[in-house]
């Protein structure tokens, strides 16, 4: 079978002179060829809400129904996707407002502020007030990290005090005196980064403790919704660096839009469709570059290599499919996990319940989940003596195997914590975490 | 000076690319041997005593070093199974020629029987001779299908329904990584399994270096002074598996137990409304889908409408929602079941009328004429 044309003959053809007029309205000069379609701006523009709207379904405007003015949230990094959904959730509000002559929904937004661990941000407040002041409709807010350690753990306590300080007969609780020797919550979460190995962990654990936050947050303030800025693009890196990072297990909850495990706030990714180069189009052609964190050069320029033992595993993932020759794979990645499908998800979750760490279902050893499951879907299979949990047989597979020794004194870490968060956490020593599943 | 972390006597050669172990010499290679010795008994490769089992043999890296730690185990923990060399002669100049004397030598190290199969035999084609035709690129398809095949044939010719192959650690996390670039679902559920067997055929496939790292097999071999062969394919590398293998090495910089980590997610993909269920089962997708009570979190991720709709009606209507989907989805994706059946020209199991090594032979024998032509000068 000879190939008459290859590739390199294609390559080497004269390139379609490019269309005078854009190929959707055949209106205007196109100003951006995306997709294989030259498309003039209000086109493109077009697309790209298009693409959001669909997500937005659940808090259009129904009609004839009693005025509930919904609570979202949503979780700003300043980046350029993070620009561009606050433009378009604005742009989404005032069509509402508009077309039904009311809105479905308020928005808070919150910027986690992460100075503890990555060192003093600059102009958080300012970028704040930058945002008050062209978005005057949504209310604007920062928390630090360090703040899971109150609301935590801490958030039911509080709840009760709280009723209980009405009653001023109540005799104080013990719990409202702070004891002055008890360490904050900065030094807590600094204690626990300095006791991982690798930036990597420390990385990976930040962003369990942000998202947990984020949640915690959104939970207090009463919002049913979060909405993240994730593009297509970062989805795919998402996948890959959680695959890498051991929590295959939980692949559909971590990708997945809707409640987490640990709690009934939904997670609402609207831009999951549209790769990062559209996005930083969009965010050029709606001039929303000053409100991004970085500059548009910054954004576009390749970034060089670095250091790469200091690196993290999302980091390395995200430059993968940043790189302009790995962009086509970002498509196949997002919906080959996106159509993963676990059937034993909620056996699973009945027996080993949540890790205490990321609060998604617990793992088991694979042999034995790979079993468990095909008798779940009716399959016979050949009984394997499973052995019992916490025996000595059962912990000796992750240490023989895949080289995780559990802690010296913690031997039942297993039955608690699942591979990758074991990964992570692996030499930290006993883990003071700020928050559990309830 | 660093002692070894094992004995505390030796000094400490080696770090172990899996933990940071410092180990000595001896000790590594114990370790080593301990570790495929516990893949093998948990994963029960070796059931039946007295079978006789095929080693897929190249002459690499990786099936020398198989060979050469099956023969100690076999001994020492007395597995009770007798080992056979197989190797497929693709017949590539330059390259598998000089591979298939190491192996020959390697037999005779081993003590093994060893059986030597071509494609030129097979198919009446060499590789050589199908690069010549179909050139440098595209050539692996063709080699890749045959060779799969070709094992299958040679064990069956030596009464053999086990075969043994070298893949280790380091693969099976790039094809991991591969099968999520590539998009490839099915193959994402099964990649990681030790042993695949399938409905049609007897033959199984196990791979007792699927928690070896890539690493630690040279530096086993390296250790232990086995005679392997480690020059690359003359043909084009498979350019796919470089990007996915480029990526593995960033990470395994970063953080080096992420090899073992994607493995581990890896044997997690199980996704089962996929083809091998309904075929065991024999039950119509829909039904085990309402009998087992399944809810099917994986459908939600499709559309975040459908999950959005979903969770935000009543429970009532969001049965209704996963009713629909168990009549839906399943017809859609019963488009994808494959059933195995055999080959028509050579019986060989197949999803198609015609199995691919066929339709790749009929594709080269095509223009080829039948007759030598030669060109006679007067």
């Amino acid at each position: 079978m000879e190939f008459e044309v290859t590739m390199a003959d294609i390559a080497k053809k004269p390139k379609p002179t490019a269309p005078s007029l854009c190929k959707r309205c055949n209106q205007n000069p196109p100003a951006i060829t995306m997709r294989h379609e030259a498309l003039c701006q209000d086109c493109f523009t077009t697309y790209i809400r298009t693409k959001f709207t669909r997500y937005m379904e659940p808090f259009r405007v129904k009609r004839g129904t009693e005025l509930v003015r919904r609570k979202l949230m949503f979780a700003t990094s300043f980046g350029v996707a993070s620009t561009a959904l606050l433009d378009l959730l604005h742009w989404h509000r005032s069509l509402q407002l508009e077309r039904a002559r009311r809105v479905e929904y308020d928005i808070q937004v919150v910027h986690i502020d992460e100075s503890v661990v990555l060192g003093e941000q600059e102009g958080v407040e300012e970028r704040l007030e930058k945002l008050r002041e062209q978005y005057p409709q949504f209310e604007f807010s920062s928390s630090p990290l360090d703040r899971i350690y109150d609301l935590g753990n801490a958030a039911v306590e509080q709840l009760i005090s709280d009723t209980e300080a009405l009653n001023l007969d109540a005799p104080p609780m013990a719990s409202m005196t702070p004891d002055i020797n008890a360490p904050t919550g900065i030094e807590k979460l600094r204690s626990l980064l300095a006791h991982l190995n690798s930036r990597a962990s420390q990385m990976d654990i930040v962003a369990i403790l942000r998202s947990r936050l984020l949640i915690e947050l959104a939970k207090k303030n009463a919002c049913e919704a979060i909405f993240f800025a994730d593009s297509m693009t970062r989805m795919a890196a998402m996948v890959l660096a959680e695959v890498t990072k051991g929590r295959g297990h939980a692949l559909p909850w971590l990708i997945s839009d809707g409640p987490t495990p640990y709690g009934p706030v939904k997670i609402v990714r609207p831009l999951r469709e549209l790769t990062k180069i559209e996005i930083s189009e969009y965010t050029t052609f709606c001039s929303l570059w000053p409100f991004c964190s970085i500059s548009q050069e910054k954004a576009t320029v390749q970034k060089p290599p670095v250091n790469m033992k200091n690196q993290t595993i999302d980091e390395v993932m995200g430059r993968f499919f940043e790189d302009v020759s790995n962009a086509h794979l970002v498509a196949n990645v997002v919906k080959t996990a996106a159509k993963l499908e676990f059937p034993d998800d909620n056996n699973r979750v009945e027996r080993l319940g949540l890790c205490e760490i990321c609060g998604l279902p617990m793992d088991e050893e694979p042999k034995y989940r790979r079993i468990n499951a095909q008798k779940l879907a009716g399959v016979e299979v050949r009984e394997v003596q499973q052995p019992q949990v916490g025996s000595k047989d059962a912990l000796d597979t992750d240490a023989r195997i895949y080289c995780l020794e559990p802690p010296e004194g913690e031997e039942d870490l297993k039955e608690r914590r699942c591979y990758g968060c074991r990964r992570s956490t692996l030499g930290a020593g006993k883990v003071d975490w700020p928050i559990n599943n309830r | 000076m660093h002692y070894c972390a094992i004995c505390g006597i030796e000094r400490a050669q080696v770090i172990r690319p899996k933990n940071g172990q410092k180990l000595c010499r001896s000790c590594f290679i114990d370790a080593f041997e301990m570790e495929i010795h516990t893949t093998i008994l948990e994963s029960g490769i070796m059931l039946t005593r007295g079978e006789r089992i095929a080693i897929g043999a190249s002459g690499g890296k990786d099936s020398t070093v198989l060979a050469a730690v099956l023969k100690v185990l076999n001994e020492r923990y007395d597995y009770g199974v007798e080992f056979i060399l197989l190797s497929i002669d693709e017949g590539i100049h330059g390259y598998r020629d000089d591979s298939l004397e190491t192996v020959k030598r390697n037999a005779v190290q081993y003590g093994m029987e060893l059986c030597i199969l071509g494609y030129e035999a097979l198919y009446g084609w060499t590789m050589d001779q199908v690069v010549e035709k179909v050139g440098k690129k595209g050539n692996c398809t063709y080699c890749g299908v045959f060779r799969r095949q070709a094992l299958d044939r040679g064990a069956k010719h030596l009464n053999i329904s086990h075969i043994l192959t070298g893949h280790n650690a380091d693969d099976i996390a790039e094809t991991i990584l591969m099968n999520f670039l590539r998009g490839d679902l099915p193959r994402l559920g099964r990649c990681a399994e030790i042993i695949t067997a399938s409905q049609a055929s007897t033959m199984k496939r196990s791979k007792p270096l699927k928690y070896a790292y890539e690493k630690e097999i040279v530096l086993y071999a390296h250790y232990r002074g086995l005679d392997y062969f480690s020059t690359e394919c003359v043909y084009s590398p498979e350019a796919f598996r470089g990007n996915a293998r480029a990526l593995l090495k960033d990470l395994e910089k970063i953080r080096p137990s992420s090899v073992l980590d994607i493995v581990r997610s890896g044997e997690h993909l199980i996704h089962y409304p996929a083809t091998t269920q309904i075929l065991k089962s024999g039950m119509p997708h829909n039904e085990m889908n309402k009998d087992a009570g399944i809810s099917v979190r994986g459908n939600e991720n499709e559309g975040g409408l459908l999950k959005m709709r979903q969770v935000a009606s009543s429970q009532l209507e969001s049965k209704c929602a996963s009713k629909t989907q168990g009549t839906t989805k399943p017809q859609t994706e019963a488009l994808h079941i494959q059933s195995i059946g055999n080959c028509e020209r050579c019986g060989y199991m197949s999803s198609q009328p015609i199995c691919k090594a066929c339709v790749l032979v009929e594709n080269l024998n095509k223009t080829y004429p039948s007759i030598a032509v030669s060109v006679k000068e007067y």
